[in-house]
């Protein structure tokens, strides 16, 4: 399926919501991009993600992860995210990349209470909004890379 | 889990046939006949209608001859009406490509190209495979890929690609082009029906893939493997390899000593690392017993069963709701281990405790704060706002002075009213929404009000203790017995030691069930012949079977991860006791039933309601006189006595009582339940008529649940010697086998719409298993019609109806065959 992985490729270059997408050491496998959220507290940084499909790719489900440490209740310490759109059960075949990276981008901007991996951060955004924004923004400081350039 | 498998390593290793324990040729045939006539008639009216003639007036002269025949020659007719269509079909296929390519190699007819969703490549029309359950097309080379790999990760639920519409099976067979995988395709779809047939035994020897259907067997429970060069004989009860002179238990403590011996430890040890995976990442699916691999890819705790869709948490082994892993549960997403039972009900009776001792301080605290608060504070803002002015201080005093006043009487109220807003505000929360999770999340023992949770898990012990007096004896020995060969086995056996280590009164509690499971199944084979002792251990039975009842009622409620997992200890115990090679996929669901009697009610609410029914009322023939098995089903459940029956009143009234208990706490889950395990057997169906059965099957489910279930189960007792003398001989007839697979869900889908009606069919007892059968056919028939045209079988409507019915076209041959069974 290298076609269509190109030309998923192609359309998410495209997006705006990405940047510097390219296959990893040449596989097209393997996408390597950099997210830009919208949403403070993480809209001052950008975060590494790495996309990896599968060999039978669109017929089983790629994988999402985050390469930058993030301060994040839907994000593990490993970078694992609950992606349900790329899960077994709810996957389709014609679902695209595109399709993928907007919805981890959306979980970074808004966290989903049902797709939580780190009760503590949850909780706190839950009770104390503005020191988890406070830490978030901290965290985004201090791990983040450089947003490029329009 | 972001991935799962279905271990592709013991499904290879098993041999690709079946075999039923039945000689006669008679089976479903007729019905074979009416499943794959009106699928096939269908797809012609609907999609090809340029072709349209041509197909119909190849179908109606085959039909005509077809309808007149039937047995045997109605087979050969089906085959060669598949075989035909298939050729008609693929005809179609290939005269349009080649139409299409002799035009021109280039140039094909203008505007008839598609963009395929899958591979984003666009082709010509006739890439794209008309499918007939949905409007969704995709190239013919991506479906295909799309099907292969489906088929070889045994999903037979194979939806289309874009939508969750089920592929038609002959448009499966089409695309697919390979013989070799479409049988692979049937025969994960017989296997899926009979992982959920609890009477299906399978041939413990070594290489053997065959399975026995055994109906009725409990009583004389000597099966016999029909494969030719086989012919293991094993035991009914505990799927080993037949002892003769001894009971299960003390069979298998038998053969753990002799694995000890033989230290076959390294092999099992090694065998299971094979296969590439640890002793804990297999695990059977709570729901369809389906084993379960996780790779440990990091993919998250929430898993879904690939076979029977079942979301649950890999750490607890329960069905979960999305709020598991936010209340107190004890399993997080990533989590490797669940937490210790203790933990788990220190965190929710300290929840519970801690929360009015909490609002208590904060409410003891508050009122006192603003009482005096208010006052002072009103004080103050007086006072500096007459600061600057230029009041005599006598006036200002007295302001102060009112405004304190005021303010002492006003924030009382003040204080009262909020107290009385927010705390039951927080009460509700702490007693009415952490609760309804955890109970909706599978219930951790804590129900709501406060240390109710504490009392069931006391009474577990009580009850266990009560009960183990009569078994302390061997409580050690059975232990023992439980865990050598879990190390010996290694595989799943592991699982039990693992997790069962870390609680020694849960193991005592497991072992004591699974003691006293095995002391009524083992009472009960030596009572089948003697009568008369029966009666008198009958009692003994009865009370032990009571306590295992309670026990298991409250373990399944009071639920954690130990628990949960004692339960599986003592199941895959057996499993792994058992030979692996095809036997590990049903040890759970069968085991699980072998010593609980009322297991039928609490397992309504984690697994299959439907089979558990008929699972639980046939244990109950553990203890029944022999040919009694149809009977006994029904006396489990109702409170009929019988004759030889007697006996067993006791437990038929225990078993009530439980029931009634039971039924207070989990009517609404087990409707809940049977609705989905309904949907989920619908989904089994790959043929047409499911929609059509689906609203008039949810609607009368709830209503049959409670009392029907006898019915129900004695119908399905009458559905497997259907199918043994459906799918007689080895001659791997995969249509029949397809059809009748699907025919069944159907069938006890009938069954139960129309249960209330046959109540006389347990009073003629010897008679009952013979003239079920042809009823059975017919009502199959019946069934498949209702979905399709009518003018394949006639008059079948009446069989129905009718209890003891005497058709004569199947009676006899049938009848000869289950006697020799019985």
């Amino acid at each position: 399926m290298a076609a269509r992985l190109a030309k998923e490729l192609e359309e998410a270059r495209r997006w705006a919501g990405a940047r510097e997408l390219r296959p990893l050491e040449g596989d097209m496998r393997r996408w390597e991009g950099l997210l830009l959220p919208n949403n403070p507290p993480y809209n001052t940084g950008a975060f590494r993600f790495e996309l990896t499909f599968a060999p039978n790719h669109p017929l089983s489900p790629p994988c999402a992860t985050l390469c930058t440490s993030i301060y994040h209740p839907g994000v593990d310490p490993d970078g694992h995210v609950c992606q349900p759109l790329t899960s077994a059960q709810h996957w389709v075949p014609t679902t695209r990349a595109i399709q993928v990276l907007q919805d981890l981008l959306l979980l970074l901007d808004s966290p989903d209470p049902q797709r939580v991996l780190r009760q503590d951060l949850a909780r706190e955004l839950q009770d104390q909004p503005e020191v988890f924004l406070r830490r978030a923004e901290e965290h985004t400081r201090h791990h983040a890379e450089q947003r490029p350039g329009p | 889990g972001l991935y799962m498998k279905f271990n592709p390593f013991l499904m290879s290793d098993l041999d690709m046939s079946l075999h039923r324990q039945m000689g006669s040729d008679r089976d479903l045939q007729s019905s074979a006949s009416s499943v794959s006539l009106p699928s096939v008639k269908k797809a012609p009216k609907k999609r090809r209608i340029s072709l349209g003639s041509l197909f119909r007036r190849r179908k109606d002269t085959k039909r005509k001859s077809r309808d007149l025949n039937g047995g045997v020659d109605g087979i050969a007719s089906i085959e060669s009406i598949h075989s035909e269509m298939c050729t008609d079909k693929n005809s179609i296929f290939s005269t349009c490509t080649s139409s299409d390519n002799g035009t021109t190699s280039s140039s094909k007819p203008s505007g008839d190209f598609m963009e395929c969703p899958l591979c984003l490549l666009r082709h010509s029309k006739d890439r794209f495979p008309e499918i007939m359950t949905c409007h969704h097309r995709s190239c013919v080379d991506c479906l295909r890929q799309y099907l292969r790999i489906e088929i070889s990760e045994s999903r037979v639920n194979i939806s289309c690609p874009e939508c969750s519409e089920r592929f038609n099976p002959h448009d499966i067979r089409l695309i697919l082009n390979d013989d070799i995988l479409m049988e692979k395709y049937e025969e994960f779809m017989l296997r899926r029906w009979l992982v959920a047939d609890p009477d299906c035994r399978w041939c413990p020897a070594p290489d053997c893939g065959y399975a026995v259907i055994a109906f009725g067997c409990a009583s004389c429970p000597r099966l016999t493997c029909g494969r030719e060069g086989c012919g293991t004989e094993f035991c009914y009860h505990c799927k080993q390899i037949w002892h003769p002179n001894q009971t299960c238990d003390a069979a298998r403590q038998e053969r753990a000593q002799s694995l000890r011996l033989r230290t076959i430890r390294s092999s099992s040890i090694s065998y299971s690392q094979e296969s590439g995976a640890a002793a804990d990442d297999i695990k059977p699916c709570p729901r369809c017993a389906a084993y379960i691999i996780k790779m440990n890819d990091g993919s998250c705790n929430h898993m879904t069963c690939a076979v029977c869709g079942c979301e649950f948490c890999w750490l607890c082994m329960k069905e979960i709701s999305d709020l598991h892993y936010l209340s107190p549960s004890g399993c997080t997403f990533w989590g490797k281990k669940p937490w210790s039972r203790k933990k788990k009900i220190l965190w929710q009776l300290g929840t519970l405790v801690g929360a009015p001792v909490g609002i208590a301080l904060i409410a003891g605290i508050a009122i006192p704060a603003m009482i005096i608060g208010i006052p002072v504070y009103v004080g103050r803002k007086i006072h500096n706002r007459y600061e600057g002015k230029d009041i005599s201080k006598h006036k200002r005093n007295l302001a102060i002075a009112g405004g304190v006043t005021l303010s002492v009487i006003v924030s009382p109220v003040v204080a009262a009213v909020t107290v009385g807003i927010g705390v039951p505000i927080m009460l509700a929360y702490v007693y009415g929404v952490v609760p309804i999770s955890l109970c909706r999340s599978g219930g951790c023992g804590v129900s709501a009000g406060n240390g109710k949770g504490v009392r069931i898990e006391f009474d577990d012990e009580n009850d266990i203790n009560v009960g183990g007096t009569n078994a302390a004896v061997d409580t050690t020995s059975v232990a023992e017995a439980r865990h050598n060969p879990s190390i010996g086995e290694g595989s799943v056996g592991g699982l039990t030691g693992s997790l069962s280590a870390s609680g020694s009164h849960m193991d005592r509690i497991g072992a004591i069930r699974d003691n006293l499971s095995e002391t009524a199944s083992t009472m009960a084979l030596a009572g089948a012949s003697i009568t008369g002792s029966l009666s008198g251990s009958a009692m003994v039975n009865c009370f032990n079977r009571l306590e295992v009842q309670a026990d298991v009622q409250k373990e399944r409620y009071s639920l954690s991860g130990e628990s949960g997992t004692v339960s599986l200890g003592t199941v895959s115990d057996n499993a792994s006791t058992k030979a692996m090679a095809g036997s590990i996929l049903n040890s759970y669901t069968p085991l699980d039933r072998e010593g609980n009697s009322m297991e039928v009610q609490v397992d309504i609410e984690s697994k299959p309601a439907k089979f558990r029914h008929n699972s639980g009322s046939s244990s109950v023939d553990d203890g029944s006189a022999a040919g009694r098995s149809n009977a006994t089903c029904s006396s489990a459940c109702l409170p009929e006595s019988k004759s030889s029956a007697a006996k067993w009143s006791k437990e038929t009234t225990a078993g009530k009582k439980c029931k009634s208990k039971l039924r207070k706490k989990s009517s609404m889950k087990i409707n809940e339940t049977r609705e989905d395990m309904d949907a989920q057997l619908l989904e089994q169906q790959s043929t047409n008529s499911s929609e059509f059965d689906s609203p008039s099957l949810s609607d009368s489910i709830p209503s049959v649940a409670d009392s029907h279930s006898s019915h129900f189960s004695e119908f399905s007792c009458s559905d497997m010697e259907s199918m043994k003398t459906s799918c007689s001989h080895g001659s791997s007839d995969y249509h029949t086998r397809f059809t009748t697979v699907s025919v069944l869900p159907e069938v006890e889908n009938d069954r139960l719409e129309n249960s209330p009606q046959p109540s006389g069919i347990p009073a003629p007892v010897p008679a009952a298993p013979s003239t079920d059968v042809p009823q059975l056919s017919y009502i199959a028939e019946e069934s498949i019609n209702n979905g399709s045209s009518k003018d394949v079988d006639l008059g079948v409507g009446e069989a129905l109806k009718e209890t003891n019915n005497n058709h004569s076209q199947h009676a006899v041959e049938l009848s000869t065959a289950i006697q020799t069974e019985i």
